[in-house]
């Protein structure tokens, strides 16, 4: 995988194994490692990035949109004065085009020509989601006093099937009567990938079609009528 | 507990042929809508007009069909699965959103009605619904409730629609049938009224 020779303690982290993507940056900002989950999350191969500095290539971004990854970064200034650096979420670039969230664990590692970053990187699209579809339904209860958030909270929580945000996601665009083909180009989704959504939202909303599911949607208070 | 949609169906198709029912609007109010920025398509003498109503509120008899009878039925207080009736309204509303208004009314030359309605159901098949009527459709679907409806109409039947975009292609066959295309290329040529017909989206019952 990578074609950069690594100094010995780095060279064990590599062997060493995750399930998380990980990707490693020299002293100097370099990219000197950067494994096959990486490429994965982010849509970019190893041969591109290897020998790159980091900044340039991860194009990490915080909420608001502005840059997190730059040279003189918050993480590898941390990591030079010694002090530990905890876990945080950033924006990467995604295969589909897009940004991701990702969340970014970083051990620094002292080897013989400086601090080496060693990242290791988790999705969290489906967390940011989830909250950004929570401000959504308070935003939304907020502007209509008897909307979705009234109509829920009129219910028991445990009556109402706790749906993902990529199966609220999936009900809003059936509610619009997309079809599935519309669904997987708006969505950069595979139609097998949209199928399975569907089936997992009609399986959580106990509903044998779209109709009644967007029916039961509805009754439960989870689409407005 | 109330009899499946598709006994009623049946009975709808034992009753057999019905009179023609075209309580339509004409050429004349057809051109007027496009001409005058002022008019509402939507206005009638009575007030606004509805695009849809529910079943057994539609002023709609046998002789209108199937939707006719099954309104009938609705109206006179047998337990039925709930349904809307996309008005004629909402007919003309496609009719004029579509183009197919125009194309109809360049048909007054024509002197082969099948030949010209096959051609315009081929042009119009692939042909997507206005955004008010999808919503006409989706509010209507919200209303009905249940596990998969059926479209009905006076030439067409489709059962077991479970999605939102199987209801809209079925309405959609249900105002370009072969047999309407006739009717109204039909009158056309004769220089009588466009033939409009309800459409009614029914609640189908399933077992548990």
């Amino acid at each position: 995988m990578h074609t950069v020779r690594l100094p010995q303690p780095i060279q064990r982290f590599v062997e060493y194994r995750t399930g998380d993507a990980m990707f490693i940056v020299a002293p100097d900002y370099r990219v000197v490692y950067w494994d096959t989950r990486t490429e994965f999350l982010t849509g970019t191969r190893a041969e591109d990035v290897l020998g790159k500095a980091c900044y340039d290539v991860v194009l990490g971004e915080r909420e608001n949109g502005e840059t997190f990854c730059s040279w003189g970064c918050s993480v590898m200034r941390m990591s030079q004065e010694g002090r530990p650096v905890t876990s945080y979420d950033m924006l990467v670039s995604a295969p589909t085009g897009g940004k991701r969230w990702v969340n970014v664990s970083t051990l620094s590692v002292e080897c013989e020509d400086g601090i080496y970053l060693v990242h290791l990187l988790r999705d969290a699209q489906d967390t940011h989601e989830t909250l950004e579809m929570a401000r959504g339904l308070i935003h939304l209860s907020k502007k209509q006093p008897g909307g979705i958030a009234a109509n829920v909270a009129t219910r028991s929580r445990k009556d109402i099937p706790a749906l993902t945000a990529r199966q609220l996601e999936m009900l809003k665009l059936l509610s619009e009567g997309k079809s599935v083909k519309e669904i997987k180009t708006s969505l950069h989704l595979s139609e097998a990938t949209v199928r399975n959504h569907i089936r997992a939202l009609l399986q959580a909303l106990g509903a044998h079609s779209q109709l009644e599911a967007l029916a039961r949607a509805r009754t439960l208070g989870i689409l407005n009528s | 507990m109330s009899p499946p949609s598709g006994v009623l169906i049946n009975l709808c198709q034992m009753i057999g042929p019905y009179c023609s029912f075209e309580h339509s609007l004409g050429l004349i109010p057809l051109l007027h809508m496009e001409s005058d920025e002022h008019h509402d398509p939507f206005q009638d003498s009575s007030g606004r007009a509805s695009l849809t109503l529910k079943l057994g509120d539609a002023p709609y008899g046998p002789e209108a069909g199937h939707v006719g009878v099954l309104n009938s039925l609705a109206r006179s207080g047998l337990p039925m699965p709930g349904g809307v009736v996309l008005m004629e309204e909402s007919h003309r509303r496609f009719l004029k959103s579509s183009g197919l208004a125009w194309d109809l009314l360049a048909s007054g030359g024509e002197t082969e009605v099948q030949g010209r309605a096959l051609e315009l159901r081929r042009r119009y098949r692939g042909c997507a619904l206005e955004e008010v009527l999808r919503g006409v459709i989706r509010n209507a679907l919200a209303e009905i409730g249940g596990r998969t409806v059926a479209v009905i109409s006076k030439d067409v039947t489709c059962m077991g629609l479970h999605s939102i975009p199987r209801v809209e292609e079925a309405v959609l066959r249900a105002w370009i049938s072969t047999n309407g295309l006739k009717r109204q290329v039909e009158a056309t040529i004769q220089g009588g009224e466009i033939p409009l017909w309800p459409v009614l989206i029914q609640r189908e019952l399933h077992e548990g």
